[in-house]
């Protein structure tokens, strides 16, 4: 059976790696999110840089123009159900334009050696800045988001905002 | 030239879905129908009636419904908040990802089609479309990131000047100020799907503006004689009749802005009638003996926090429009006390009981007992064991223990609303080539395969209702 459904694509954009050591965590990733029922795509920096990025040199603001459009691809990819990975260096300027782009965007920030366990740095921090998670519980976390998993994942709402939903509701005399 | 567009492009129409939350056909096609002249002149030229909504006739789950297809028992939604498993504290809001099957811009979106989805009950949080997507009123807050694009959220609060999700407060006594975010929030609905309906592409324009559900929760009583608690000459008699006359001139502004060859549905996901009261179910249940507390409480407490005995209640309910029923069942729920095999003789018990249930003056009540499973084809999720309409839905189902009235309660406290809702909305389905005329056979069902009908989109596996075209 596959969990894949509509509306379930999104994009990991994992920053603060360095060259290889990106490749053990996404590979991780990837197999985890493929043994999930998801269709995945990994877009590599090089590979766009090929096809994005004629013309474009190494300077930041340069890179920050491929990594944009690495995220305008992975939103379209996203739109139609891909688990999109972007393992990419850009600036935190770049990334809030992308994120600002993609509903389903999850920023994966890491910190240190990237290779995936116990004693692995990485944070997920949420889109909407909400809490952080370590990082050996990253297919975790994202099954708490609802972004994968077999029942399509939590509710939806925090509980801060649980709160603010009830309360309305309360005010319309819908709930006790 | 050569048209390269796909086929559903190419064959298909345009169509626009305008959504009045709880639109009442007695209302719309009788009482303020001369008041309405650009709804009642698109009525002439439609397929036209009374819409039978879901069971329960609920914001959600009909909505959802209506978009899908498929009954509350195949979507698992059967309100706004469900019971996520068989304890007795996990329930949880109803999300758009609740939704696990594609509702209509799914489809379109699949076809490579456009949709603008806007403020359709159940979209939060917003999900990814071909086109673009404002939530609905169960949104936290404009804080929250409720439109997708993501990016569009500054668009809508640019064109709106701070986008209404909903009318706030609603419970205040400020009938003034919650008269005007009435008509302001209607105005600005129409204002923004304007908006969005001329500035993008689309084949599919979805909208819903609550206006008219906050309108008659709020205000029913001062309108209608019938009511028991009207006041004749109170100021805001005439408020209904302002109301739908400037909902007709605000839907007469956004028909002049769409493509001529749009085909036009107006739907309501069910109807209102006026609420005579409220009815007390946890406090009956506890008089039965089938509810026990481990201290009765002394002011209004929700269920919830009640303090209940679970080993020795055998039934309680969630309130609301209408009464949710969940038996204790032994093996089932944590602190089961229902054996299995007296499960039905506990139902049919319930359900006697309270069909025989008079009013406060002794008078029949016509109070309705329903058993999900006779509903609906499937039942998925934690369903209700029963579902009950109070005085056939003319009375509010009060969960609330501790109000020290009794089990019939008339107080703004307990009972906020001046309306329930009624099982039949409406539907107008006008376009080139359609039918039209009256008809009174129409479900709720029927609003989703024919819409996908007139997009050349086939019949989902699964789905409910009939083609009407």
């Amino acid at each position: 059976m596959t969990t894949v459904t509509t509306g379930t694509g999104f994009v990991l954009w994992l920053t603060g790696l360095e060259g290889g050591s990106a490749a053990g965590l996404v590979h991780t990733l990837e197999a985890g999110l493929r043994e999930r029922g998801h269709r995945v795509e990994v877009l590599d920096f090089d590979e766009a840089r090929e096809h994005l990025g004629q013309g474009l040199g190494y300077s930041r603001a340069e890179r920050d123009t491929i990594a944009v459009r690495m995220g305008w691809v992975a939103g379209k990819l996203a739109e139609h159900g891909v688990a999109v990975l972007v393992p990419v260096v850009s600036s935190r300027q770049a990334l809030d334009r992308v994120r600002d782009s993609i509903p389903t965007f999850v920023e994966i920030l890491v910190e240190g050696a990237a290779e995936p366990g116990p004693a692995t740095d990485v944070i997920v921090a949420a889109d909407d800045g909400g809490t952080e998670v370590p990082a050996r519980r990253v297919l975790v976390a994202l099954e708490l988001r609802g972004l994968t998993g077999p029942d399509g994942g939590d509710d939806g709402y925090s509980s801060a905002e649980e709160d603010a939903v009830a309360a309305h509701l309360r005010d319309l005399g819908y709930l006790e | 030239v050569t048209v390269t567009s796909n086929q559903a492009r190419r064959q298909g129409r345009r169509v626009a879905l305008i959504g009045l939350d709880c639109a009442t056909p007695e209302l719309l096609f009788e009482r303020f129908a001369e008041d309405m002249p650009t709804l009642s002149a698109l009525r002439a030229r439609s397929l036209w009636g009374p819409l039978e909504s879901t069971a329960p006739p609920n914001s959600i789950p009909a909505w959802p419904c209506m978009l899908s297809g498929r009954t509350p028992g195949e979507l698992g939604v059967y309100g706004f908040r469900n019971r996520t498993d068989r304890s007795y504290d996990g329930i949880r809001f109803s999300t758009s990802k609740a939704i696990g099957v594609p509702r209509l811009w799914d489809l379109l979106g699949s076809a490579g089609l456009d949709s603008i989805v806007l403020g359709v009950p159940q979209t939060y949080p917003p999900s990814p479309v071909r086109g673009c997507m404002v939530s609905c009123f169960l949104t936290p807050g404009t804080g929250a990131q409720f439109t997708f694009p993501a990016a569009l959220r500054d668009e809508v609060q640019q064109v709106t000047g701070g986008y209404m999700l909903d009318v706030t407060d609603f419970r205040s006594d400020d009938k003034d100020r919650v008269a005007q975010q009435v008509f302001d929030m209607t105005e600005q609905r129409f204002a923004l799907a304007r908006h969005l309906a001329t500035t993008r592409p689309w084949d599919l324009l979805a909208m819903v503006d609550m206006g008219p559900d906050r309108l008659h929760h709020g205000f029913w009583r001062h309108y209608d004689p019938e009511h028991p608690r009207h006041e004749p000459g109170n100021r805001w008699t005439t408020l209904f009749r302002d109301y739908y006359r400037a909902l007709d001139r605000h839907l007469a502004g956004l028909l002049e802005a769409l493509p001529d060859d749009t085909d036009v549905v107006v739907a309501s996901d069910h109807g209102a009638q006026p609420m005579l009261g409220g009815f007390c179910v946890n406090e009956w249940l506890v008089q039965e003996g089938l509810l026990v507390l481990t201290q009765p409480p002394s002011r209004p407490t929700p269920i919830a926090k009640a303090g209940v005995d679970w080993s020795r209640t055998l039934v309680w309910g969630d309130g609301g429009h209408y009464a949710r029923l969940f038996l204790n069942v032994e093996g089932r729920e944590p602190l089961g006390a229902v054996p299995v095999r007296e499960y039905e003789t506990v139902r049919q018990h319930l359900i006697d009981r309270l069909e025989a249930l008079p009013d406060h003056q002794g008078r029949p009540m016509g109070t309705r007992v329903l058993r999900p499973e006779e509903l609906y084809p499937e039942v998925r999720g934690v369903a209700p064991d029963l579902i009950v309409y109070v005085g056939n839905l003319r009375w509010r189902a009060v969960g609330s223990l501790g109000l020290g009235r009794g089990l019939y309660t008339f107080d703004n406290d307990t009972g906020p609303d001046d309306a329930n809702h009624a099982q039949q909305g409406v539907f107008m389905l006008a376009g080139d080539g359609l039918a039209a005329g009256r008809r009174d056979d129409l479900s709720i069902y029927d609003v989703a395969p024919t819409l996908q009908s007139l997009f050349n989109l086939p019949r989902q596996q699964g789905q409910r209702g009939r083609v009407l075209t």
